[in-house]
């Protein structure tokens, strides 16, 4: 990840290489997003919706847990006011990202932010928020950002066409075991960031309440899991603090 | 028509979230305990991507086993992530443990 990177010293970089080191960045994750915008092309047709309502939902929502549940909420002949709410429900988590996105883009346009916060999905927000945080994206964000997930939007529509044209022939995700370079890539980030207890606090807290709020509906668990784990992480490091008041803070380099 | 503006409404629910913190508070000073609560969050939102992708793959109660290649793909992809502190270099090394336990165990 770091070997194109310039060095410390180096000059600013283009408004050319930060757009594309925005897509090599997300370039990776194009491993599982083909398969899943296949996938979604032939759920939509399959869940009785017209190409047109496919294509359309899925450039819309620009998320794929969005798209598949609504597309099985349709199916199930699910009341507009449902499927709406749990759109916005499943939307929760993007709050959280844009929220700690807010100090980083203080010199970013306001119709910018509109681009930036349009594309921002998981895979967007880890890689632009590692970058932010070591200081390795200062200038031109938002091309990173256009790079970042213009890239996944495109392929991920594109995909989604070419998943409407198979119609049927195409094979389970899930029996292929396809959803899971986006976990190992997860995964990665995770072990790559913890670098201290509290961040292992974090995460392990986080992961036990998730999975004892495996009953919730409509995602809620994740979102409770991750506000456990913040709030974990976060009351550790206070009272860390608190015991040593010199104690410095300089190398948190944290996820 | 009223397909039309479900979809509309649904793609104003899914883009509001991530666009309305952006466009009112950025530029404004967090209070520190918020800063550091953000600080966590992260890590705290992968965990609770991953810990049930890995540990209930079919959604089926958790599969803590050796016979579920999640368990041993994840494990293999965290340690190598550990050592290595290399992304591409685990991710890649932990979705090879994930197939080929698929496909010992068949």
């Amino acid at each position: 990840m770091s070997a194109t990177d310039p060095p410390p010293g180096a000059p600013p970089p283009t408004p050319r290489q930060v757009f594309l080191a925005g897509a090599r960045s997300t370039m990776p994750f194009l491993a599982s997003a083909i398969p899943m915008g296949i996938a979604g092309g032939v759920l939509g047709l399959s869940s009785g919706l017209s190409e047109f309502a496919t294509l359309g939902l899925a450039m819309a929502v620009n998320s794929g847990t969005a798209q598949f549940v609504g597309f099985a909420l349709i199916a199930d002949g699910a009341s507009w006011p449902a499927i709406i709410l749990t759109t916005l429900i499943l939307g929760l988590r993007m709050l959280l990202y844009s929220t700690i996105l807010i100090p980083y883009v203080k010199e970013v346009p306001q119709r910018w932010r509109i681009v930036l916060g349009f594309g921002l999905i998981d895979e967007v927000f880890f890689v632009a928020i590692d970058r932010l945080r070591n200081g390795r994206l200062t200038h031109h964000k938002h091309l990173f950002f256009l790079g970042a997930s213009g890239l996944l939007y495109v392929t991920w529509m594109t995909c989604t066409v070419i998943g409407m044209s198979l119609g049927s022939a195409v094979p389970d995700v899930e029996k292929l075991g396809l959803d899971f370079p986006v976990t190992a890539m997860f995964i990665a980030m995770l072990a790559i960031g913890l670098t201290n207890w509290r961040v292992a606090a974090a995460i392990g807290s986080a992961g036990v309440t998730v999975m004892l709020a495996q009953g919730l509906p409509y995602n809620l668990g994740v979102v409770l899991a991750a506000i456990v784990g913040a709030v974990v992480g976060a009351g550790c490091e206070l009272a860390t603090r608190r015991n040593q008041p010199k104690a410095s803070e300089q190398k948190e380099n944290v996820a | 028509m009223s397909m039309l503006l479900l979809i509309i409404g649904m793609g104003l629910c899914s883009f509001l979230p991530r666009y309305l913190p952006l466009a009112v508070l950025a530029g404004r000073e967090l209070p520190a305990v918020v800063e550091t609560l953000l600080k966590y969050t992260p890590p705290a939102v992968l965990a609770a991507l991953v810990f049930p992708a890995v540990l209930t793959p079919s959604g089926k109660g958790i599969e803590l086993t050796l016979a579920n290649p999640y368990v041993i793909g994840g494990v293999v992809t965290f340690a190598a992530g550990m050592v290595s502190k290399r992304f591409l270099l685990s991710t890649s090394i932990g979705i090879a443990a994930f197939y080929m336990s698929r496909w010992l165990i068949g």
